[in-house]
């Protein structure tokens, strides 16, 4: 019994990460139709981000955390304004290849400075665990799943009830029908692309008080965070979140109940990805916008 | 004469590059047999690229060919041959079960899923220890090592066979099947492509190519783990090698897998940290696509067709004529339209287009399917680019982008409502005053618009998509004057509705015009369209055509046919079927 729950608390909590890590990435994807292979490496960069000033001042990383959301918005628009921008109109084959291109850069940037070796930004309270007497709770995770609710909150109710927002949602459905609105497509595409960036961002600082990091960090982030966005239906968000907690539900559920699961972990997503591919290839939610 | 020549350049280059190195010696066939067994990896990605297939883990197939060389010569004291046949069958059905697997896959999907497919085998072949020797790796069997040369002249050998079998795909007539499946896969089923016919085919075939390539490679390098084997540096150079050469063409591959590995060894000497080498491959990935799309192939064509252009540049026709200076100065004219053309691509739709509209008034653009009705809203609203003048108020458009034209006050209902489907029926009309001008007012509007259509207050939490036809078409109409609009473009209001429908459409469309804002509507329905115009204008074949006033419009309202007496002889018969429905 203590098992299951400790389990349940754990899947949970992963759920709750691996969703903050992927929204950013539907939302960008579901608005301007370009899957930006950049993401894992915000993921990445802001987990470093996170951990060099506590490694060199003792920051804590939820201090570093505005500062880097803020970095990563202009970092995600940038990206938008001086690369994607004068793109829009190619196939989307030359999009995704020059993200990827440009991913593979920044990881390499990171490998060359930093090198290979994990490293993390664990402050000592995010070492501990609230014990429940039948289970703990860590609560390093339990602070990065109650960032990850807040930020996913805000970004629903931004979407929801403002008129950037609506915006955002009105150019995800019909590009022309939101030119005709009067939406500057290209500014709401550089807004989406920071949001996402700064999201991603997020989620790389929570990585890092939880668990070692490496340069080959946003690699893994990146396909776990697209795997998510299949599983749930591109474009749906709601249905992203979904995916995320199919993921870490099965992904815990290896670990726990598998000989050598922990081993088996990564293979977790892949194998949903392909039945989720054969049974449903629209996703659980049902695929909400043409690719 | 030069095309076919060309063609040549490709092997010939390599062929000139292989000498130059070979004559250095030392690493000199190192590089030679990279050069010859990235030819295959980067001819199968070029290939499935070529069919709609963009893969991003095109290392899966080299890594199972990898693990051939080990495994078969180690376990089961396979030869050399046996390895490359084994290699050739698993990367054949590792393509084919890939490609059926992901049946449904178009584009994004189905890089994803080769993406997965690569990360997934590296973690497979790391947990079965057992078969692949684990993360510890395995040796390939020594004592069957065949001679370096003999390994030496199978690469070039193999590398060659791929160059051959590109080149025949290339001239078959399945080029044009697979062309067709990279344009529109659903569009090339209806002419009778079966694309998962063509999609297993290529995949499985490719899947063995890179796969073979791969085994080569594993009984150079004489020992397998998971990290070398499924390393995504060769899903990387499978990709930069075509790109850099002229992604979708025979000689790219070559040229690009003998650029990238001169450029990886030039790294390797002189930054040899790690990390480096991917750096560099991510670098040249985005310059290449950002700045050389057609790659090496590609510029040394256009070169040549440039030089060819050059001689037919003097055929070219006189600019058109500058119709700003003539621009009429009279304060009462809304809307000035001189001289419009605009088209897709090549293809012009519109020629010479020019009419005026007054303010408050209603003018009708009538004609048939493929006049090139739709084509002038959306050149209007400059949702396309176009050529002449537009000037709205004494404006000049054309240089400005949408969402600018809208905050002046021209507003669209578009062809086929666009309204947002999963947005509700509140949301939709509020993004109607997305504009600056509406914006602060839009609570104040929205009252008008639902005691102008009932119908949407009683619907305001619907989702868009779920309503009719009709209430679409009102929702697209609300939408669009909450925009506060003084000119609004209506573009075939009357599609797909029923009568009883249009007329209540045209009846709100009538209380609009009366509050005073210029209207122009654009109709294949004659009657409905005419019913609230002041004047008229007929579009047929990309120009106007015919123009007429409220007397005009009496007589054909009565008289039909006097609307076929208008136009020009050899439109006649479309507009009996089109306009006068």
């Amino acid at each position: 019994m203590t098992l299951y729950l400790q389990f349940l608390i754990d899947a949970i909590l992963l759920s709750g990460i691996y969703a903050l890590m992927s929204l950013g990435l539907s939302l960008s994807l579901g608005v301007t139709r370009i899957l930006n292979f950049t993401h894992g490496e915000a993921v990445m960069l802001a987990a470093y981000g996170a951990f060099w000033p506590f490694f060199l001042f003792g920051t804590d990383p939820l201090l570093a955390l505005p500062v880097i959301i803020v970095l990563a918005f202009l970092a995600g628009a940038g990206l938008f304004r001086f690369f994607l921008q004068d793109m829009i109109k190619v196939p989307h084959f030359n999009q995704i290849l020059l993200t990827f291109g440009i991913a593979l850069v920044l990881q390499n940037i990171a490998v060359i400075l930093w090198h290979g070796d994990l490293r993390s930004a664990t402050p000592d309270y995010a070492l501990e665990a609230i014990d429940l007497g039948v289970a703990f709770i860590p609560v390093g995770r339990l602070i990065g799943f109650g960032l990850a609710v807040v930020l996913s909150g805000a970004l629903f109710v931004w979407l929801r009830y403002t008129f950037a927002g609506r915006a955002v949602r009105a150019l995800a459905e019909h590009r022309d029908a939101a030119a005709l609105m009067g939406i500057d497509i290209l500014k709401t595409y550089r807004l989406s692309f920071g949001i996402s960036t700064a999201l991603a961002a997020a989620s790389g600082v929570i990585l890092s008080m939880i668990s070692p990091i490496s340069p080959f960090l946003g690699l893994s982030a990146l396909i776990k965070s697209i795997e998510i966005i299949v599983l749930g239906g591109i474009g749906s968000l709601v249905g992203t979140i979904l995916g995320a907690l199919i993921l870490g539900v099965a992904e815990t559920a290896v670990a726990y109940f598998v000989p050598d699961g922990s081993g088996w972990a990564p293979g977790v997503g892949f194998s949903l990805l392909f039945l989720i591919l054969i049974l449903r290839p629209r996703g659980v939610r049902g695929q909400a916008v043409e690719i | 004469m030069i095309k076919p020549l060309l063609s040549w350049f490709g092997p010939l280059l390599l062929a000139v590059l292989l000498a130059a190195i070979a004559s250095t010696g030392g690493r000199a066939t190192d590089w030679v047999f990279q050069v010859a067994v990235i030819i295959p990896l980067a001819i199968s990605w070029n290939v499935m690229s070529g069919a709609g297939l963009l893969s991003l883990g095109q290392s899966a197939f080299w890594g199972i060919g990898y693990f051939a060389s080990a495994i078969v010569s180690h376990a089961s004291h396979g030869s050399f041959g046996e390895s490359l046949l084994v290699s050739l069958a698993a990367g054949a059905l590792t393509g084919i079960a890939l490609a059926i697997l992901t049946g449904r896959l178009r584009g994004v999907f189905f890089a994803i899923a080769t993406l997965a497919l690569s990360e997934g085998l590296r973690v497979v072949a790391t947990m079965l220890p057992d078969f692949t020797g684990g993360a510890a790796g395995i040796y390939v069997n020594s004592a069957l090592m065949p001679a370096q040369s003999t390994l030496m002249a199978t690469a070039i050998g193999f590398a060659g066979v791929s160059l051959l079998a590109s080149l025949i795909l290339a001239r078959s007539p399945m080029q044009l099947a697979l062309r067709a499946m990279r344009d529109n896969e659903h569009a090339s089923q209806m002419l009778g492509i079966n694309p998962l016919f063509y999609r297993t085919l290529v995949a499985g075939g490719c899947g063995a190519m890179a796969a073979v390539g791969g085994c080569l490679a594993g009984w150079r390098g004489g020992y397998v783990t998971p990290e070398i084997a499924f390393d995504l540096n060769y899903a990387i150079l499978a990709q930069i090698a075509p790109i850099l050469g002229g992604i979708y063409t025979v000689p790219g591959p070559i040229l690009g897998a003998a650029a990238v590995v001169v450029l990886s060894e030039l790294t390797r000497l002189l930054l040899a940290q790690e990390g480096y080498g991917l750096l560099v491959y991510g670098l040249v990935l985005a310059l290449a696509i950002k700045y050389m799309p057609f790659g090496i192939y590609g510029s040394l064509l256009a070169r040549i067709r440039s030089k060819a252009a050059r001689i037919d540049q003097s055929h070219a026709p006189a600019a058109s004529p500058d119709w700003a200076d003539d621009r009429s100065a009279k304060s009462d004219v809304e809307l000035d339209v001189r001289g419009l053309s605009a088209g897709y691509g090549e293809a012009e739709v519109l020629r010479d287009v020019s009419f005026e509209l007054k303010r408050g008034e209603v003018i009708c653009l009538l004609g048939p399917n493929g006049a090139g009705k739709t084509t002038l809203t959306r050149a209007l609203m400059g949702l396309l680019p176009a050529g002449g003048t537009v000037t709205f108020q004494g404006q000049s458009m054309l240089d400005r982008p949408t969402h600018e034209r809208v905050n002046k006050g021209i507003a669209l209902v578009p062809e086929g409502r666009q309204v947002f489907p999963n947005l509700t029926v509140e949301d939709n009309l509020l993004l109607g005053a997305y504009a600056a001008r509406a914006r602060s007012a839009r609570l104040k509007k929205l009252d008008e618009i639902y005691a102008l259509f009932p119908r949407l207050s009683e619907r305001r939490a619907q989702q868009a998509g779920l309503m009719s036809g009709g209430e679409q078409q009102m929702l697209a109409l609300g939408r669009a004057m909450m925009s506060e609009p003084e000119l609004l473009i209506l573009d075939e209001p009357s599609l797909g509705l029923a009568p009883k429908i249009i007329v209540s459409v045209f009846d709100a469309v009538k209380k609009i015009a009366d509050t005073g804002i210029s209207i122009v509507i654009v109709e294949q329905n004659a009657f409905a369209g005419l019913s609230i115009a002041d004047r008229f204008y007929v579009l047929g074949r990309g120009r106007i055509v015919r123009s007429g006033d409220r007397s005009n419009i009496e007589g054909i309202l009565s008289d039909p046919n006097s609307l076929l007496g208008i136009s020009e002889p050899d439109q006649a018969t479309e507009k009996a079927g089109g306009c006068v429905a």
